[in-house]
């Protein structure tokens, strides 16, 4: 849609309104909604198939514990920086019934360096490819590597973009907080005995 | 709102709707609101010229039904001067709108759809919001899944720009056993006369494939399609059959991955296709400007990709690979070897890259011959359990010479670098610094300084300011490529996701 001839202020001062009313049309969305009605942050449900050839549904995951979405790509930096740490993560909590889960995002022209890759690097958590971007969109996924902590009433607790070292202590803190507390005493006692 | 091209896709959809909502009615009855707002300002201070623009995606699901749209609003000074993301003229409106139906068996959606068959060599309608690449198209889709059968269809016309083209596309595919999966796949496009709207011909994309994996050590795929163009006009004698291939093999030998890719393509320029490069996509500046996957020739080109990777030991992997490419009847050759040694210190990484390039690229009248040797090294250094370092070297020695006039005796020579340091502080701040120089005198410039300091409020927003210069060039994301500007000035940019 093409507007008629306006000078450069007035279009520039019309852009910039209709940035500032589009900005804050989205960060009221979700308050407005969310008066009297608890499921505005739930996470959106799905099944997906896994690169193990398992099917994994998000609403039978968290009837284990708390679930982290983690969207990642072969070709994305920060995401091999992010996923050695989740998969310690992982590994720790995972008998106390945490999932981490995670999506990776590759097109059609990469998706064969998927499984090689995760291969590659002995990871052991599970793998969904997401090559139409479906699941990506279901979530608003915008960059990556996108990632959701997913409580065991499906909300998602929290929501984080890219990737710090550092990051994964923050997330460990938050898991420790929706975990039981003697799953956690144990996971920390098993971890400290396997070193 | 949503202009439905064909009625029976829009019967079929009530239909399969009203089938979804007696099924399912009442399983999901809670509204879901998702939402997400980019908002992007840019001032470039060389030409004085400045740019705002915001995306808004909304949707909202209840049960099986979700209805979608995207705001967009570009509002450039001049938009003949700059235009950094490719929107063009002004913009301000509802850029996309979709309904759809999402069963557990069926889906349904009309207005702005998405789709792709096989590996993306018939068709791949898709966006990629890092290089601002869209083909949707304004029209319906549709999904069945019965037991081990799979039908998808497709429909439509151009949803951005003046209208070129119409399509029509189906794929089937079975499940077979021992985990194989076969597919027949046919599109139809109408191309377009954007001028007076006339159907200038016919193109046809049909094809198979096949994939599955052989025991616990190898992955296959193979994918074949014929294309077909007729075009109306009498005068215009149109083209013999083209066709586009990929194979793809993958074995994998314990602590050693080996992946083979395999392309071939004829006369296969056509729209609405992406597919796989069989050539490496880099995490490097410096090899993703250079990677010849900008300069695929589709209209007849063959090679094919092999890569290694070997985990020495939990703190070391090493990665090769190499890459060839060539036409069959211009021989436009394009080879590239690479290295890559990662390793572990403690909390420490180190990765160390190594590549050559070489490839011919016409330009004009004249065959250019380019050849890069790149050298790159990371390490990312935690500093404290919150704050880490992240340096990153990269150089590049280019040597370039016209093969008409074989002036390789004389080439140019110029060396391009990049130095960037972060610091992150997590989980929501970091600060970067790119220094960049280069002794081409195809530049004007010979360096570039960026500052950029990145922060994450709450945990849905992210506010993003940066100021100096940037040297533009190649930008590539999963293996889509974009030509950048120059730019020099400032850019905020504030990401609100729900």
């Amino acid at each position: 849609m093409s507007f008629p001839a306006l000078s450069r202020r007035s279009r520039l001062l019309f852009g910039l309104a209709a940035g500032i009313v589009l900005t804050l049309g989205a960060t009221h969305v979700r308050p407005a909604l969310a008066e009297g009605d608890e499921s505005a942050s739930m996470a959106p449900d799905f099944t997906a198939e896994g690169l193990d050839g398992k099917t994994y549904t998000l609403s039978e995951l968290l009837k284990e514990g708390p679930v982290y979405l983690d969207f990642w790509t072969t070709w994305c930096k920060p995401c091999q920086q992010a996923l050695p740490k989740l998969d310690e993560l992982h590994t720790k909590y995972e008998k106390a019934g945490f999932t981490l889960l995670t999506v990776a995002s590759d097109d059609q022209k990469t998706i064969a360096k998927v499984k090689p890759h995760v291969k590659s690097r002995g990871w052991k958590f599970p793998v969904i490819l997401d090559s139409k971007r479906e699941l990506g969109n279901k979530y608003s996924v915008r960059a990556y590597p996108t990632s959701y902590l997913i409580s065991q009433d499906g909300k998602v607790v929290s929501m984080h973009q890219g990737y710090r070292p550092g990051d994964e202590k923050v997330l460990e803190e938050e898991l420790i907080s929706l975990l039981p507390a003697d799953a956690v005493k144990a996971a920390s006692e098993s971890e400290g005995g396997s070193h | 709102m949503t202009r439905c091209l064909a009625l029976p896709a829009c019967a079929a959809l009530l239909a399969i709707s009203t089938h979804i909502a007696e099924a399912q009615f009442g399983l999901g009855d809670a509204t879901q609101i998702q939402a997400a707002n980019q908002f992007e300002f840019y001032y470039d201070t060389d030409v004085d010229e400045s740019v705002l623009d915001d995306r808004l995606d909304v949707s909202a699901s209840r049960g099986a039904f979700t209805v979608g749209v995207t705001f967009l609003s570009h509002s450039p000074s001049d938009p003949n001067v700059l235009d950094q993301n490719g929107f063009g003229p002004q913009v301000q409106g509802i850029r996309k709108r979709w309904f759809e139906v999402d069963g557990s068996d069926v889906r349904a959606r009309v207005g702005d759809v998405y789709a792709t068959f096989g590996r993306g060599l018939a068709l791949q309608i898709f966006e990629d919001q890092t290089v601002d690449f869209d083909n949707v198209l304004d029209g319906f889709y549709g999904s069945v899944t019965h037991g081990a059968f799979g039908l998808e269809v497709i429909g439509g016309s151009n949803s951005i720009g003046e209208p070129f083209q119409t399509l029509k596309g189906a794929q089937g595919t079975v499940d077979m056993p021992g985990g194989f999966t076969f597919g027949l796949e046919g599109v139809l496009v109408d191309p377009l006369d954007t001028g007076t709207g006339e159907a200038l011909g016919s193109d046809r994309l049909g094809g198979a494939f096949l994939g599955g994996p052989l025991g616990d050590y190898v992955d296959t795929y193979g994918e074949y399609v014929v294309r077909r163009y007729d075009p109306i006009q009498e005068d215009d004698p149109g083209l013999p059959d083209g066709h586009g291939a990929y194979a793809n093999l993958t074995f994998y030998l314990g602590r050693l991955q080996i992946l083979t890719e395999y392309k071939d393509f004829l006369r296969y320029v056509t729209e609405n296709i992406n597919p796989p490069t069989a050539f490496r996509s880099h995490t490097s500046t410096l090899l993703n400007r250079g990677s010849h996957i900008a300069a695929l020739r589709f209209d007849d080109e063959r090679g094919g990709f092999g890569e290694a990777t070997f985990a020495l030991n939990d703190q070391t992997r090493l990665v090769g690979s190499w890459s060839k490419t060539e036409a069959r009847h211009g021989n436009y050759p394009a080879t590239e070897a690479y290295g890559e040694i990662e390793q572990w210190f403690g909390h420490s990484e180190i990765v160390l890259r190594m590549a050559e390039t070489e490839e011919v690229i016409r330009e004009g009248a004249s065959d250019i011959f380019f050849e890069r040797i790149t050298h790159s090294g990371t390490i990312v250094q935690p500093l404290s359990d919150y704050l880490s370092l992240d340096v990153t070297v990269e150089t590049q020695g280019v040597q370039e010479s016209n093969r008409q006039t074989q002036s390789y005796q004389f080439p140019l020579e110029y060396r391009d670098n990049i130095v960037s340091a972060t610091l992150n502080k997590a989980p929501n701040m970091s600060w970067g610094l790119t220094y960049e120089w280069s002794d081409s005198p195809k530049e004007e410039d010979d360096a570039w300084l960026w500052a950029d300091w990145n922060v994450q409020v709450g945990s849905r927003h992210q506010l993003s300011l940066g100021a100096g210069k940037l040297r533009g060039g190649q930008l590539c994301s999963g293996g889509v490529c974009k030509l950048v500007q120059p730019f020099e000035g400032v850019k905020l940019e504030f990401l609100t996701t729900f």
